[in-house]
């Protein structure tokens, strides 16, 4: 299925400027969101795993963070399930998790970071600016 | 007398009856079985013994041997009895773990060296419950541990953000007012949710280390259901649940009014949490003896396996941390309820919902007086 594309998903730099943030949490989605979107970023949010694999067909964002533990749908399935749908294979992954001793597990799902809770705002910036100025 | 079931390990039906017979002269009625070879033990191991006695060198099997596979089943009492036993070979054996060894010319140690042995055995065997259950406490705490340390990095994350966001929006020298009043407003919201979480830490560390001392006063709990379930509005609104609450008429009681704040809150939040967005309803009942509150949800439900569990301390019956919280909430509610005298139970099925109750007696010096515990 082809999801519908964001306005400007014809320029490339638009679309590469976008960003999924997954979290059952509507103080971190929303302050998140806020803060992304101050410095220039398109942002859809999600609030588990199975609203964002629909978010991220909508969307097709630059780069997806990712947070672990949520109700119905982790973390850890939305990312193969994502892996398994061919068109969502592609888009990075960040882990954005407070959880503890899950490295190992994290370290198998195959994505590009894994920042810990609570976060480094500007460590944060740092790699979703990187993701979202890759070259296609 | 007192009863022995003795499994003998014994190629000489001779040396058998001499050790029955020795057993008997100490005072005991003895219960005997003889094996002599590997086949034999183990299927007499099936059955329960307060004593094995072997002997040490047979034709067909040996008390190394025997030893070796009554280890396997678990700590049972040993005792070797031999004419050929060497003092090297009697080490051995005592290094294995036999409890004691006895030479057939010297029966008369038999009876004091299978009592001691037995006495030992139950120390043992004390001592494994005891480390196994601390092992189990370790376990749960640490896993609280991580549990709790996951919820209060949650709004401390959320906090972090705010604060961070905040300094660079004043960096930039843009201070629109309303959009740094909201952060602000955010930021407060984390912190009391931190304190909040901080407070029920406590709660539950003191509740673990003692008993519950409980602050009783005279309050209206159709008031207070009302005046938690207002706390909801938004939480309800991001669900999609609907909350009836039928609680109009006044139930006046004596009870601890933060704690009973807690046992409401904690069930409501439950509802909204489990209740899949569909109603939710909420009553308070009363008579002249007891007061009666009631939560029912139409969500995911509880399997009957997990409904005695999920008043245990640490746990729930949803797979672990996929939905917040420490997993202590019902624990406490059951403590609470019933240092108040009262219980709390649920009816639920899978698939339908839950609905959990809470009765507490008045405890009004007009009512029938202070009842204990539910029968």
């Amino acid at each position: 299925m082809s999801g519908a594309l964001s306005p400007g998903a014809s320029d490339g730099g638009a679309l590469r400027r976008s960003v999924l943030v997954v979290d059952d949490d509507r103080d971190i989605r929303e302050t998140l969101q806020e803060l992304l979107e101050q410095e220039g970023y398109l942002v859809a949010t999600a609030k588990n795993g199975l609203d964002a694999l629909a978010r991220a067909r909508d969307e097709r964002p630059a780069v997806i963070l990712l947070d672990l533990f949520m109700p119905e749908m982790d973390g850890m399935e939305f990312r193969q399930r994502q892996l398994l749908d061919p068109e969502l294979a592609p888009i990075p992954v960040v882990v954005v998790s407070a959880a503890v001793g899950v490295e190992e597990r994290v370290a198998a799902l195959g994505i590009s970071a894994h920042l810990e809770k609570p976060l480094q705002l500007e460590r944060l910036l740092q790699i979703v600016a990187a993701h979202c100025t890759l070259p296609s | 007398m007192k009863r022995l079931r003795v499994l003998m390990v014994e190629d000489s039906e001779d040396d058998a009856i001499l050790i029955d017979r020795e057993l008997r002269r100490g005072g005991y009625a003895t219960e005997c079985r003889r094996v002599e070879s590997a086949e034999g033990l183990r299927d007499a191991l099936s059955e329960p013994w307060d004593v094995v006695i072997s002997d040490y060198a047979m034709p067909r099997f040996s008390g190394t041997e025997a030893l070796r596979l009554v280890r396997e089943g678990g700590d049972l009492p040993f005792v070797l009895v031999s004419g050929t036993i060497g003092e090297e070979n009697a080490v051995e054996a005592l290094k294995n773990g036999a409890g004691d060894f006895v030479t057939k010319q010297n029966l008369s140690r038999l009876v004091p060296a299978v009592e001691r042995e037995i006495a030992d055995a139950q120390v043992r065997r004390e001592r494994r419950k005891t480390l196994e259950a601390l092992q189990l406490a370790v376990a749960a705490r640490d896993q609280f541990l991580s549990i709790a340390s996951h919820e209060l990095k949650t709004p401390l994350t959320s906090l972090q953000l705010q604060i961070q966001s905040l300094q660079r929006t004043l960096e930039t020298g843009l201070t629109e007012p309303d959009r740094i009043r909201q952060k602000v407003k955010r930021a407060a919201r984390s912190a009391e949710r931190l304190a909040e979480l901080v407070n029920r830490l406590l709660d539950v560390s003191r509740i673990t280390s003692g008993t519950i001392d409980l602050v009783r006063d005279e309050f209206d709990l159709s008031e207070l259901t009302r005046e938690v379930a207002g706390r909801f509005d938004e939480a309800l609104r991001e669900s999609g649940s609907r909350l009836d609450i039928f609680a109009a008429v006044p139930v006046r009681g004596r009870w601890d009014s933060m704690r009973i704040d807690t046992i409401i809150t904690n069930l409501v939040s439950n509802a909204v949490k489990y209740g899949e967005g569909k109603p939710i309803e909420v009553r308070v009942e009363g008579d002249r003896e007891r007061a009666r509150l009631e939560v029912k949800d139409r969500g995911i439900g509880i399997a009957s396996s997990d409904q005695v569990r999920i008043f245990e301390r640490f746990e729930r019956a949803v797979p672990e941390r996929h939905y917040g919280g420490f997993g202590v909430g019902l624990w406490i509610a059951r403590l609470v309820a019933e240092a108040h005298g009262g219980r709390i139970r649920v009816q639920s099925e899978k698939g339908v919902g839950s609905t959990f109750v809470l009765e507490l007696p008045l405890g009004l010096p007009a009512a029938a007086g202070e009842r204990g515990a539910w029968p």
